[in-house]
């Protein structure tokens, strides 16, 4: 990628930017169409590999929404509306759900080419020279997970169970400040796009991969965290319960907080 | 330079012609939210923006409803689509 992007100082770098977009294009809050994340996909990673210059309407409409070499964006404009929605769609976003990015993504208007900036936020906290330096190991990136659940989707009852140790997992390991990403299912193109791209570019990306499966009458319980950069597993733990009738939301918190306390500690120690 | 000024200030008035259009045309789709359009548009700049961008999908529409080209169809119902999804945006807008 062509870390020019990060030229002027207190800009990102770019690896943060392409980070920052797999997340942002896996985050349901943003309210965007299949159509227009991948308009943002498309404007962003131009950008980051040196290519703002192709960001034009005509390319727009040929590469990302299908017209052909006769496009006219005078009589088409699907181009600008688009990217009218895109920017609203990204401003609220920021207004809401995304308050607490690091990175900031915009489309100023006048064109399509996107700005990226740090947080007012993270950019107060660590001062803009120090934001320039945040691609280095003292100021290393929030590290993210994704966490994937393995369990059978031919038992309801693992299934069931799968869900709610995700939901622990999301809310603990949110807590410890680690970006959450979830596997999604197949139908959800785009977010499945953008954790498939991370995982080909994983950077400071780490899979959890977890699963619920039934042995007569107990369930067994195993996660299994590994640094996606070269497949080590860096932690894992499994346990048994029998499954009982009854609500087990406090064994699966029990051993989401497991499996949180040791992946904090196997990252605080590399 | 003096053209290239009246050009961008011709652009500006435009814009802000269609920013209007798009408000007024709103209003009328959407009369007991007219207060709280007007208000809105006079503050969010956002706001203003999709007003335009809704009034560009329907005058697109309109174009492709004459057009005789063979995509004048496809077309026709993809604005549709893009103006009622933008009434979608303009109302999450608002609300």
């Amino acid at each position: 990628m062509d870390e020019s992007v990060s030229a002027h100082g207190a800009e990102p770098p770019s690896h943060e930017i392409f980070e920052s977009l797999q997340t942002l294009l896996a985050n349901d809050a943003l309210r965007l169409s299949e159509r227009n994340r991948r308009f943002l996909s498309f404007v962003v990673m131009q950008t980051i590999e040196g290519r703002s210059d192709r960001i034009k309407a005509y390319s727009i409409g040929v590469d990302v929404f299908g017209r052909d070499d006769s496009f006219d964006p005078t009589v088409d404009p699907i181009v600008r509306i688009e990217a009218t929605r895109l920017r609203s769609a990204l401003t609220a976003y920021y207004e809401g759900a995304g308050a607490g990015d690091r990175i900031r993504i915009a489309m100023p208007r006048g064109g399509y080419v996107p700005s990226f900036a740090w947080s007012p936020e993270f950019a107060a906290t660590v001062g803009a020279s120090e934001a320039a330096k945040a691609d280095q190991a003292d100021t290393a990136p929030t590290a993210t997970v994704v966490i994937h659940d393995h369990s059978g989707h031919s038992d309801p009852d693992a299934e069931l169970r799968g869900e709610l140790f995700t939901d622990a997992l999301l809310l603990l390991l949110r807590k410890a400040r680690f970006k959450t990403l979830v596997v999604p299912p197949a139908e959800r193109a785009a977010a499945s796009g953008a954790i498939q791209a991370l995982f080909a570019h994983p950077g400071e990306t780490y899979s959890l991969d977890i699963a619920v499966r039934p042995m007569a009458e107990r369930r067994r319980y195993s996660w299994r965290f590994s640094d996606l950069r070269n497949g080590e597993v860096l932690a894992s733990n499994f346990r048994e319960y029998v499954a009982r009738a009854m609500p087990c939301f406090e064994q699966i918190d029990d051993l989401a907080q497991d499996a949180t306390k040791s992946i904090t500690a196997v990252l605080a120690m590399r | 330079m003096l053209f290239l000024y009246a050009s961008r200030k011709g652009e500006r008035v435009a814009m802000e012609q269609a920013q209007r259009r798009g408000l007024a045309r709103l209003m009328l789709r959407w009369p007991n939210r007219r207060t709280e359009l007007r208000e809105k548009f006079a503050r969010d700049p956002r706001l203003v923006e999709l007003c335009e961008a809704y009034e560009a999908a329907c005058e697109a529409a309109a174009y492709w409803a004459k057009s005789p080209a063979t995509v004048s169809k496809q077309r026709l119902e993809e604005y549709n689509a893009l103006a009622s999804a933008t009434e979608q945006d303009i109302l999450e807008r608002i609300s």
